[in-house]
């Protein structure tokens, strides 16, 4: 899992990278699906302020199941999360930077609405503030990465009507904008002398989230705010408000408290749309400020019934979902963990690995042993031979000869040695030289 | 028990109803969607996107204004 880093702080690279993950989000749309990868989130995030039908369980029947309530902060964790998701299965070295507007550091802005990077303010078939149902001064954004040209085509399905399908924002992103952004980063410090969670979720939900989107205008103004993409940078930054809150505040003591309030889907362990096993479901849009059309139901991705969250799972977002550089304590006590856990398992393996190798060592040397005894008692075996040999060599006796003209000479020799002994003759009459009788009567006159 | 309250603002009739701390509110009879930020105490309408009001009354004059509801 990557870290989410300070867009402003981006190598040009990670840009890149980011942007292009964007943009193939964008022109990506899978089978069977009415809108792209990209749009589908846009439409997610409408539709979640229309929620009508569902159990009804809580004290108050479905209705925004995102926004002015305990849910705003989970919900959107979870929804960038799923973002993020996407971005990493086109590049896996992508992580969603946050857009710091909260530093108080004018660069963590200025250095984001760049043509290499999120694009510049509107300056194109200008709206004024009169006439803008965002109530700014907006434009289309001409260049950059997120034009029509490039191919970032605002969905008609998804946007006000006669809004254009060009991404607009309002024509002066000044951080020095004293009705809108100042106000914003001055609600951050204010938010967090907050100690209760029912205080501090409005808290930043309302002024300094909310006056983001009002200063950004064109887009981000309204409920399909996401056709913006720096909406999702906008939110990893709210989220990140949320984690340094709960470094703090941790765990579910700490939402929706001091008093269980919101609609259903904002309790701890209630489901939020759209992850909630199709439990409740979005109405028709009814504003048509937000959307042309009045069912925004055909326009969304199906959803899988075992597909389950609620504000318990995600509140956790180091062990879930989106770490940010800023989570250094987290991050040192994550590290000291994972040592820990590290050597606990490494010293375990070791020691298995020992007593495998101990176990083996100690069968060789039984085999061996063995082996070693079978040689021992070959050896006695054949030591007893040779002194045998040895006593019958004493003895003149040589045992078997192999070859068989030697063995039948020695068998004469024996047979000589045996006739000597006897005093007989030792040449068998039959193999006598034939003599006549003359010379043995010549014997007996003599 | 309902609570109800209505106002005329620039020819427009405004209809506030209260029921069970769920808020209702109509213009000229068209039923517009808002909803209440308890732990806030605000009112919000997806036709004002991310604006915040104290009191229904004032997000309907806002609408009003803005052109919102014809």
């Amino acid at each position: 899992m990557g870290f989410r880093k300070n867009a402003a702080k981006l190598s040009p690279t990670e840009k890149q990278n980011f942007v292009n993950a964007v943009l193939t989000l964008k022109k990506t749309t899978l089978q069977g699906h009415k809108l792209s990868i990209y749009d589908e989130f846009v439409a997610i995030h409408l539709a979640v302020c229309y929620l009508t039908s569902g159990p009804g369980t809580g004290p108050n029947p479905p209705g925004n199941g995102a926004h002015n309530g305990p849910a705003f902060f989970p919900w959107h964790r979870e929804f960038i999360c799923r973002y993020e998701q996407a971005l990493q299965s086109v590049d896996s070295s992508v992580s969603l930077p946050y857009w710091d507007w909260s530093s108080g550091n004018s660069s963590d802005t200025t250095q984001i609405f760049t043509d290499d990077f999120m694009g510049p303010p509107g300056s194109a078939n200008i709206i004024t503030a009169a006439n803008d149902p965002s109530r700014s001064e907006t434009g289309e954004v001409a260049s950059g990465h997120f034009t029509t040209a490039n191919g970032w085509i605002v969905n008609p399905a998804l946007t006000p009507p006669g809004y254009g399908n060009a991404l607009r924002r309002s024509t002066s992103l000044d951080t020095s904008d004293a009705t809108w952004f100042k106000p914003a980063v001055a609600g951050v410090p204010k938010a967090f002398n907050d100690t209760d969670y029912n205080h501090f979720e409005p808290d930043i939900e309302g002024v300094p989230h909310g006056y983001i989107h009002l200063w950004m205008g064109g887009n981000m103004y309204f409920m399909t705010s996401p056709n913006d993409p720096i909406f999702f940078m906008h939110h990893a930054n709210v989220d990140r408000l949320w984690a340094i809150w709960q470094q703090k505040y941790p765990g579910p003591a700490n939402y929706n408290m001091p008093v269980v309030q919101g609609y259903y889907g904002h309790r701890i362990d209630d489901y939020m749309w759209p992850w909630d096993g199709g439990q409740s479901s979005p109405s028709m849009i009814t504003d048509m400020m937000s959307c042309p059309s009045e069912d925004i139901r055909p326009f969304l991705p199906p959803f899988q019934p075992t597909d389950i969250v609620t504000p318990r799972m995600v509140l956790d977002h180091f062990s879930t979902c989106g770490r940010y550089d800023t989570d250094l304590i987290k991050l040192k006590e994550h590290i000291k963990v994972e040592i820990k856990e590290n050597i606990k398992t490494e010293h375990k393996e070791i020691k298995e690995n020992i007593k495998t190798e101990h176990k083996e060592i100690k069968e060789n040397i039984k085999t061996e042993h063995k082996e070693i005894k079978e040689i021992e008692k070959t050896i006695q075996q054949e030591g007893k031979g040779f002194k045998e040999k040895d006593k019958d060599m004493e003895r003149g006796n040589f045992g078997p000869v192999v070859d068989p003209v030697i063995n039948d000479l020695i068998n004469r020799v024996s047979t000589i040695e045996n006739r000597l002994g006897t005093g007989r003759a030792f040449i068998k009459p039959d193999e006598r030289p034939p003599v006549g009788k003359k010379t043995l009567n010549k014997s007996k006159r003599g | 028990m309902v609570l109800s309250e209505e106002v005329l603002y620039k020819n427009k009739k405004i209809t506030i109803q209260i029921e069970k701390n769920k808020p209702h509110l109509y213009i000229d009879g068209k039923s517009i969607h808002v909803s209440y930020h308890e732990a806030a105490d605000t009112y919000h309408t997806n036709y004002l996107g991310y604006e915040r009001y104290s009191s229904l009354e004032e997000l309907a004059k806002a609408l009003i204004d803005n052109g919102r509801v014809q």
